[in-house]
C-alpha cells in the first residue's frame, strides 16, 4: 500500500467508514510506516478532540426571543398553495396572518392599497353595520418589528441630525457591530429597538415600555380599564357596559381582532377574504418636523416608524377607535389626531414621544 | 429526531406545532452557528435569523430530504453569508497547510487538544472546510448528510473534510508549539 492510500484510509477510519478488510490493511501499513503511524496517531487524537467539543446551547431560549417577531410573520405558502392562489400568493399570506395572528399588518397593507381598494364597497358596508363595541381602549404596544429589507435604504437616507442624535451603530442589521462596540453607544436605549438580536434582559431594560405594556396587558385581562368618564357622559346613547370585544385581548388571536368576531359565524371559516378586507382602505402618513419619525394611520390604528431604519417602534393594538387627521406638534414631541369611536364620537388624541417611550394620550 | 407528524402539522398551518418544531431544533441550530462563527453574539443573531427563516420557509421543506439536513442547510448558509460580510479578509494560504508527518514527530507531546484551541483552529479554516467539520463533529452527520445539507457531491465533502483535518493538524501543531511554523 502506498502512503497516499494509507492516508485516505486513516481519514475514513476516523469517520468510522472502513470495513474490516480495509481496517486490517490500514493497520498493516501503519505498522510498517513510521510516518503514517505518526500521522495516524495525530489524526485520531484530532478527531477525538473534535468529537469531544462541547455541545453548546444558547444561553437563553432563542425561540422565546423571536416569538414577538414571529407574530408578525407567516410561513410562506408552499408550491401548491401559491399555484392555487396564483393571483396573489403574497396577499393570501397576509390574509392568513391577519386571521391567525390577529395582528394588523399595516406595513404590508400600505404597499397593497390598490388590491384593497377593489373591496372598498364591502368595507363600507361592513362599517355601516358595525355594532357598538364600547369605548376606545387605549393601549399600546412596543413592537419591535424589524425588517432588514427596509432598514438598509432608510439608514442611507438618514439625515445628519439623526446621525447626531443616534450615535449608536445602525441597529437591526446584524453585522456584529453592536457586539463589537459595546461602549461606543451613548444612546444605549436606542439599540433596544433592534429587535431580536440581543440579550432579552438587556432588551427589557432598554425598553421600559415593554414592561409597562406587559403589565397593562395583564391588567386588561382581569380588570378591564374603565371607560373614560367624560366620554360616557358625552355619549348618552351608547352603552358603555357592554363592551366585550376589546377587553378580551388576552384570550387568543381571534379575540385580538374584534371585527373578525363580528362576522357572521358562517363566514369566518371561509371568510379569509372577508376578515382580511374589513378595514377601511385609508392610510395617512406624516413625518415629524425633525424627520425622525413617521406616523402612519392604517385601518384606523396608529403606528410609528423610526425613519432612519424604518423600524416600527409603536404599533397600536386593535381597538374600536378609528384614528384620522394626523398632525405633528411643532417640536415633534407628539403627533395629534382624532379618534372616532363606533358611535361617531370624536376624541382628540395624541401620541407623545418622550425619550424612547410612546404614550397615547387624550388631548384636552 | 424531529417527529415527522410535528413537521406535517406545522406545514398544515398549526402555529403551535411550528413553534414547537423551532424549539426542537434551536440547540442544533445554535451549535452550528456558534462553531461556524466562533463568536457568541454573532451566533445568537445567526441562529435567530435561521429560526425565523425555518418558520417562514417551512412549506418549502420537502420530505425527500431529512429535516435536520434541511435545517442545517439554512443555518450554514446564513453563517457563511455573515462570515463573508464581516470577515472577508480571512483566508489561509493552503500551501502553508500541507502537513509533513515527519515534522518534529519525536519531540511532540501527544497531549489532548484543548477545546478552545480546536475551536480557534476551526475558525481559521476556509468556509466550506469549516462547515464540513462542524456538520461532521457537532451534528454527527454522515458524509451523505453533509452532502445533502450543503448541496455538494459526496467526493467533494470527503475531500473537504480530509483537507480540513489536515489543516487543523497543522494549525493545532503550530498552536502547541506556540508560534507559526517557518
Amino acid at each position: 500500500m502506498k502512503c497516499q492510500e494509507g492516508m485516505e484510509l486513516m481519514q475514513r477510519y476516523v469517520d468510522y467508514d472502513l470495513n474490516d478488510e480495509e481496517t486490517a490493511r490500514l493497520m498493516e501499513h501503519v505498522g510498517q510506516c513510521p510516518d503514517c503511524a505518526a500521522m495516524f496517531q495525530r489524526l485520531v487524537r484530532l478527531s477525538r478532540g473534535l468529537e469531544q467539543l462541547p455541545r453548546v446551547s444558547p444561553p437563553y431560549s432563542l425561540v422565546d426571543a423571536i416569538l414577538p417577531k414571529l407574530e408578525y410573520l407567516q410561513p410562506e405558502p408552499g408550491a401548491e398553495v401559491s399555484a392555487a392562489h396564483s393571483a396573489g400568493a403574497g396577499a393570501s399570506g397576509r390574509m392568513k396572518s391577519r386571521r391567525q395572528a390577529g395582528r394588523k399588518h399595516y406595513r404590508s397593507w400600505i404597499t397593497s392599497v390598490a388590491a384593497v381598494a377593489a373591496l372598498g364597497a364591502v368595507i363600507g358596508l361592513f362599517f355601516l353595520n358595525r355594532p357598538e363595541t364600547g369605548t376606545p381602549l387605549f393601549s399600546r404596544q412596543a413592537a419591535t418589528l424589524n425588517e432588514a429589507a427596509g432598514s438598509a435604504g432608510q439608514a442611507a437616507e438618514r439625515s445628519s441630525a439623526d446621525a447626531m442624535l443616534f450615535a449608536a451603530p445602525t441597529i437591526g442589521v446584524s453585522d456584529g457591530n453592536e457586539a463589537a462596540q459595546p461602549g461606543s453607544s451613548p444612546d444605549g436605549p436606542v439599540r433596544g429597538f433592534g429587535g431580536i438580536s440581543q440579550d432579552p434582559e438587556q432588551a427589557v431594560q432598554e425598553r421600559p415600555n415593554v414592561k409597562e405594556w406587559l403589565n397593562a396587558e395583564d391588567q386588561s385581562g382581569s380588570a378591564p380599564p374603565a371607560p373614560a368618564p367624560d366620554q360616557r357622559e358625552s355619549a348618552p346613547g351608547s352603552s358603555p357596559v357592554s363592551s366585550p370585544a376589546p377587553e378580551k385581548r388576552d384570550e387568543g388571536p381571534a379575540a385580538k381582532n374584534p371585527p373578525a368576531e363580528e362576522l357572521p359565524a358562517g363566514e369566518i371559516g371561509t371568510g379569509e377574504t372577508m376578515s382580511a378586507m374589513i378595514f377601511p382602505d385609508t392610510t395617512e402618513e406624516a413625518v415629524s418636523p425633525d424627520g425622525q419619525w413617521k406616523a402612519v394611520i392604517a385601518n384606523g390604528a396608529l403606528q410609528l416608524y423610526r425613519m432612519r431604519d424604518n423600524v416600527l417602534v409603536y404599533d397600536q393594538a386593535p381597538d374600536p377607535c378609528v384614528r384620522s387627521g394626523l398632525a405633528w406638534s411643532e417640536d415633534g414631541s407628539e403627533v395629534r389626531y382624532v379618534c372616532t369611536d363606533a358611535d361617531g364620537n370624536e376624541t382628540p388624541m395624541a401620541l407623545r414621544i418622550e425619550e424612547q417611550t410612546f404614550t397615547e394620550i387624550r388631548r384636552r | 429526531m424531529v417527529d415527522p407528524a410535528l413537521i406535517k402539522a406545522a406545514q398544515a398551518g398549526d402555529r403551535e406545532a411550528l413553534v414547537q418544531l423551532l424549539r426542537e431544533v434551536e440547540d442544533q441550530v445554535y451549535r452550528t452557528a456558534y462553531y461556524l462563527l466562533n463568536h457568541e453574539q454573532d451566533a445568537l443573531d445567526a441562529a435567530q435569523e435561521a429560526l425565523i427563516r425555518i418558520y417562514t420557509k417551512i412549506n418549502s421543506y420537502e420530505e425527500k430530504a431529512q429535516f435536520r439536513t434541511w435545517v442545517q442547510r439554512i443555518v450554514t448558509n446564513i453563517c457563511i453569508d455573515k462570515f463573508r460580510r464581516t470577515r472577508p479578509s480571512v483566508s489561509i494560504d493552503e500551501h502553508e497547510l500541507v502537513f509533513h508527518a515527519s515534522d518534529n514527530v519525536e519531540g511532540e507531546v501527544l497531549s489532548a487538544y484543548a477545546a478552545e484551541e480546536i475551536r480557534e483552529a476551526i475558525g481559521k479554516l476556509p468556509d466550506h472546510h469549516r462547515t464540513v467539520v462542524v456538520l461532521r463533529y457537532l451534528q454527527d452527520f454522515s458524509y451523505n448528510e453533509i452532502a445533502e445539507s450543503l448541496g455538494l457531491p459526496l467526493n467533494t465533502v470527503k475531500s473537504y473534510l480530509f483537507r480540513a483535518r489536515q489543516q487543523l493538524q497543522v494549525l493545532l501543531h503550530d498552536y502547541q508549539k506556540g508560534g507559526v511554523r517557518g
